[in-house]
Parts: C-alpha cells; structure tokens; sequence
C-alpha cells in the first residue's frame, strides 16, 4: 500500500522529507532484498543437483529422524536433520523450491493469458459480451478460491500438472478486473481515438496502443500473484491435493511432519520457514515494482 | 435507497446461480462421480446400477434441473455415507465455523485498528516501520505453518492450550488467532492509509482550527470516515477469511464447515461436498451484500454511483 500524499509531505514540512527519503530508499531496499531472495531461490531450485548435499529421495532407515546439526544427536552430514525415512530435509527443501516456482510461475502464466485478454475484450467492446464478462468475474471472486481449488483438484485428481492447470484457470478474474477498467479508461484517451480513426483494427489497438499501457500493470500484479499461488500451492499438498509423494515439496513436507510435530518439530518447521521467505521475497519485490512502475499511485 | 438495494440483490441473485452452474459443473462433468466412488475392480453393471440409483443416468441438463429444484427447496440431497441430509449435517457444523471465524475477525479488528491508527498519526516513526514490517511478513505468513507452530509452542511445549478440538474458549484462542492473523495485515495497511488520506483533508483541518481536541478529530472525525473503507476491505476478504478457516480448521481439527467440506471432497461425497461449497459461496454472498447495503446507508455517495 502506497501513500497518496507522498509529495504532498515531502513539499510542506521540511523535517519530513529527510524521512521521506529514509523511507524510500527502505522500500527500495527492501524491494532489493526481495529480488535478491527471488534469485537465489530461483538458483537453488535451477542448480539444485549442484547445491543439494544428498538426493532428496535417498533413505537410510537407520538414520531417521535425525535431529538438526546444533541439537544433540545431530550430524553435519545431515544440517536440517532427516525425516521419517531418513530422508535428507535441506535436500528436499533445496527440491521443493522446483515445485513451488514451477507452480508460481506456470499458473500465473496461465491466468494472465485468460485474464487479460478478457479483460482487454471486456474493457475494449463493452457491451453484451462485457457484461457477461464481468458477471462471471463477479461470480469467479464470490467463490471461495480455497475451495473452488480444492474441489477441482480433487475431482480431476491430484497431481503437480492438474494442481497447475486448476490453479492458472481459477487465478484470472483479478487480471480481467483490473485490465478491464484500465481499458476501458484508457480506450476513450486521444491517441486511441486517432489510432480508430485512422482505420486501425480493434485487434491492432489492443495489441499496439492499448496493451502496451496496461503491461506494468499486469506485471506488478502477476508478481504479487506468484506469491498467492505458491502458497495455494502449499496448502494443496498440506492437505494431500496437491503433489504427490514422494517429490518433494514444502506443503507436503508440512502434512509430514505434522504427524510427528509432539516429538520432532523441526519437520514441520523448516518447510514452512522455505515459504515464508519466498512469499516474503516475492511480496517485497512486487510492491517495489509497483513503487517503481506505477508512479500514479502516490 | 431501495432501488440500490434491489439492484445489488438481483446481482447476489445472478451470482449465487453462476455459482451453482459451476459447482454442478465441476462435480458432475469434470469427474464422474460413480468412477470415483466406485472401486477399480468394480463390474460395468455395478457402476450401471449405482449410476441409476443416483439419477446420474439422465442427461446433464435434467439432472442440473432436479440439483436446482431441491436447491430452491434448500434441499441438497443425502450424503452418500453418512446417509442423512446434506443440509442439517451442514447446519450441524455451522455454529462452529461462525464461531472461529467471528472471533478471527475480532481478534484481527482489535490488533490491527489501533496499529493502522497509530502509524499513521505517527508517520515514519519507528513504531510505524515496525508495523509495516509486521504487516508485510503477516502477508507472506502461511497461516496453516502458523497454526503448526503455535501448537508446538503452546501446546507441546508450554502445555499451556489444548492442540485440537472444540469446547472451552481455550479450544478457541489459538484457531482463532492463527485465522486472525491472516486477516490482520491487510486490515492493518488499510486503516493506516486510508487514516493518512483522511487526516491531510480539508475538514480535519477544518476541524482542528476549530480548537477540537485531537482525541475527537481522530476518532470522530477521522476513524468514523476511515471506517467505511476498512468496513468494505472487510467484506472483501471475507472469502479469503472462509477459505483460510478451512485450512485452519483442518489444523486444528476444528469441527467447523471445512473440515466436513474437506472430509466431503475427499470422499467424493457429492451431494454433502455440494451443500457445503454453496453454503458457503452464499454466505459470503449474503455478507458481501450486507457490506454493501451498509456502505450504501452509511456513505450516500455510493448509491449514486
């Protein structure tokens, strides 16, 4: 959330604007510390064969449930401990990242391609086609997402590609509202109305003249929404809908280690730690972007 | 007045049966429910018997015109197991789900008002970026983990709270505050710069001029006029509050509507998974058009919108 009276402070009262400044360049490093937790966890995930001390599917019966290297009984073989099979922990935390970038990633693609080209339909045509548009985005947000998701998933069956599929085509009115109204706007500006007059298609002015204004729109957005979907993601698992074991993910590790959350409790702790930061990083780097693209919202 | 009113309720109307489409839908042609309640060795003829006796042998439309008729009769059939009516096994575990997610509610009100209040009169101070940096790793908090790790600590631990269950309000305490804080960020930021927005207006100027005291410009003036945009955000995340108490009832084994919309969609229990999903959906429906029948009183500007 960004404050509208940014400028307003910073031009009246003199004692505030070496605060002002203070606190921009806070946002802008704490949007610097998200993008940096992005990359590295986009790394760990992409090199993971190369940063993970074991394989993650690796057991060894007589090791389980080792506890974290600083308790006792710990080893350095095993850093975060091992889990029920004797599985290495920071192994498949090191994999896990792969399912929940995949998942962030390839459903928000997949929601921003339905969302915004109806959104762009809605805002530009208006109409009949507009309104039935809008009431299905309006019957889309009064549906518990959670549970739109977790039927959907459990009806066609849970797996890492239905997961992905229901995810991307259950995320898209929030694309459709806000491309809608933008176009809609920006549809009446001049530079549209010379582009129609001139005998353009409405195709051409949607692709060429209008899209081009909604695009930071549509990133700020979509990078914000990567975050909401992994953790959808990892709740699908906790529950048992989503991936399936034995791949690693972190929601799925949390429903492991819940059984075992009265004896060893770092099992359900050090996933959960692994989705913190990602949405945290996530969440930092979007409302910096949006800070940096979206000048209009002060 | 009424005109706005009649013309959100024809909306509610609109989407309430969008949402049966959908969820008839989703649990009759995105699955079949015989091959799904049916095990794999199970005969054709088995599955041929079972797919008459539940009527699912008709063709799509007649069966979405039965699914509507009882709908409108608040009949949503049997549950297949449990063999009793969706509905009072839904009306059975309701009272739970209002209870956890009306306490949520209050314990996220009473954190976060006052926290939003107070960053924003004291703007940039460090009470204000520590009430940011709450907020942002509130949002990226997953609320299930949360719960996970609040009975570790307070009940294996401290052995202070009871882990699961319902019954005291100690049962209570800790469901609601892991739900809570999902909702409490949010909140938070919103209060905070809606009371920033507020507070550099002309009639707070206006009203200090006066010689008011700040006490009753804040909270006459500018917490009366920030309430209706936190009352909106409310009724907003009203869904996102539903769905996180399915996750959180299903940590803390609360016997709310969503361990039994769970426990429903798990079993392929249809007729139950239905009553459940569309309950729910109109709830917040219902909630949503009362927030907005309520802004609409509350702010005139609205209603001529």
């Amino acid at each position: 959330m960004t404050d509208r009276t940014y400028a307003q402070s910073a031009s009246t009262a003199g004692g505030v604007r070496e605060e002002v400044i203070w606190r921009k360049l806070w946002k802008y490093r704490a949007g610097m510390a998200g993008l940096l937790i992005v990359l590295a966890m986009t790394g760990m995930a992409i090199g993971a064969a190369v940063v993970s001390p074991h394989d993650p599917y690796d057991q060894d019966v007589t090791g389980r449930l080792k506890p974290p290297v600083w308790m006792a009984g710990g080893s350095a073989a095993h850093l975060l401990g091992t889990d029920p099979v004797g599985r290495d922990i920071l192994a498949r935390i090191i994999y896990g990242s792969r399912i929940s970038l995949a998942t962030g990633a390839i459903s928000v693609v997949i929601s921003v391609l339905i969302g915004v080209l109806l959104g762009l339909i809605g805002g530009y045509y208006g109409g009949k086609l507009d309104s039935v548009i809008n009431n299905l985005v309006n019957v889309m947000m009064a549906f518990p997402f959670m549970l739109l998701a977790l039927t959907a998933v459990a009806v066609m069956g849970p797996s890492f590609r239905n997961m992905v599929i229901v995810l991307g085509i259950t995320g898209w009115p929030i694309y459709t509202r806000v491309v809608r109204a933008e176009t809609a706007q920006i549809k009446t500006l001049e530079f549209v109305v010379a582009a129609r007059a001139l005998g353009f298609s409405g195709v051409r002015i949607l692709r060429r003249h209008i899209f081009p204004n909604l695009f930071n729109t549509v990133i700020v957005t979509s990078s914000l929404e990567v975050a909401r979907m992994i953790l959808m993601e990892s709740i699908l698992s906790f529950l048992g809908l989503g991936v399936q074991p034995p791949t690693p993910s972190w929601g799925g590790m949390l429903g492991e280690g819940r059984t075992y959350m009265l004896t060893h409790w770092w099992l359900a702790t050090f996933p959960g730690i692994a989705i913190f930061f990602t949405t945290l990083g996530i969440n930092l780097f979007g409302d910096g972007l949006r800070d940096l693209l979206d000048p209009h919202q002060y | 007045m009424g005109s706005y009113i009649l013309k959100r309720l024809g909306e509610a109307v609109l989407v309430c049966f969008g949402i049966s489409l959908i969820t008839f839908l989703l649990l009759h042609v995105a699955g079949d429910p015989v091959q799904l309640l049916l095990s794999i060795e199970a005969k054709a003829e088995d599955a041929a018997v079972l797919r008459k006796s539940l009527g699912l042998d008709q063709p799509l439309f007649v069966q979405y015109g039965i699914f509507l008729k009882g709908l409108l009769r608040l009949d949503f059939g049997n549950s297949l197991f449990i063999r009793e009516s969706a509905l009072s096994l839904v009306m059975e575990r309701f009272p739970a789900t209002v209870q956890l997610t009306v306490a949520a509610m209050v314990i996220a009100l009473l954190v976060a008002v006052p926290l939003g209040v107070v960053a924003a009169i004291r703007r940039y101070s460090l009470l204000d970026n520590l009430c940011t940096a709450f907020a942002v790793s509130g949002q990226a908090m997953p609320i299930f983990w949360l719960g996970l790790m609040l009975i570790i600590l307070f009940a294996v631990q401290l052995r202070l709270l009871p882990a699961s269950g319902r019954g005291t309000l100690w049962h209570l305490l800790m469901p609601a505050f892991t739900l809570g804080a999902s909702l409490a960020p949010i909140t938070m930021r919103m209060t905070r710069s809606k009371m920033l927005d507020i507070l550099s207006a002309d009639y707070i100027r206006t009203a200090r001029a006066k010689g008011l005291r700040e006490q009753i410009v804040l909270f006459r003036h500018a917490l009366r006029n920030a309430s209706i945009p936190i009352v909106t955000i409310l009724g907003l995340q009203f869904g996102r509050l539903l769905g996180g108490a399915i996750v959180t009832e299903a940590v803390f084994a609360w016997p709310g509507l969503g361990t039994l919309a769970l426990s429903a969609i798990r079993n392929f229990d249809y007729p139950l998974a239905q009553a459940c999903i569309l309950s729910m959906a109109f709830i917040i429906v219902i909630v949503n058009l009362g927030v907005d029948v309520l802004v609409g009183w509350l702010d005139p500007r609205v209603r001529f919108d």
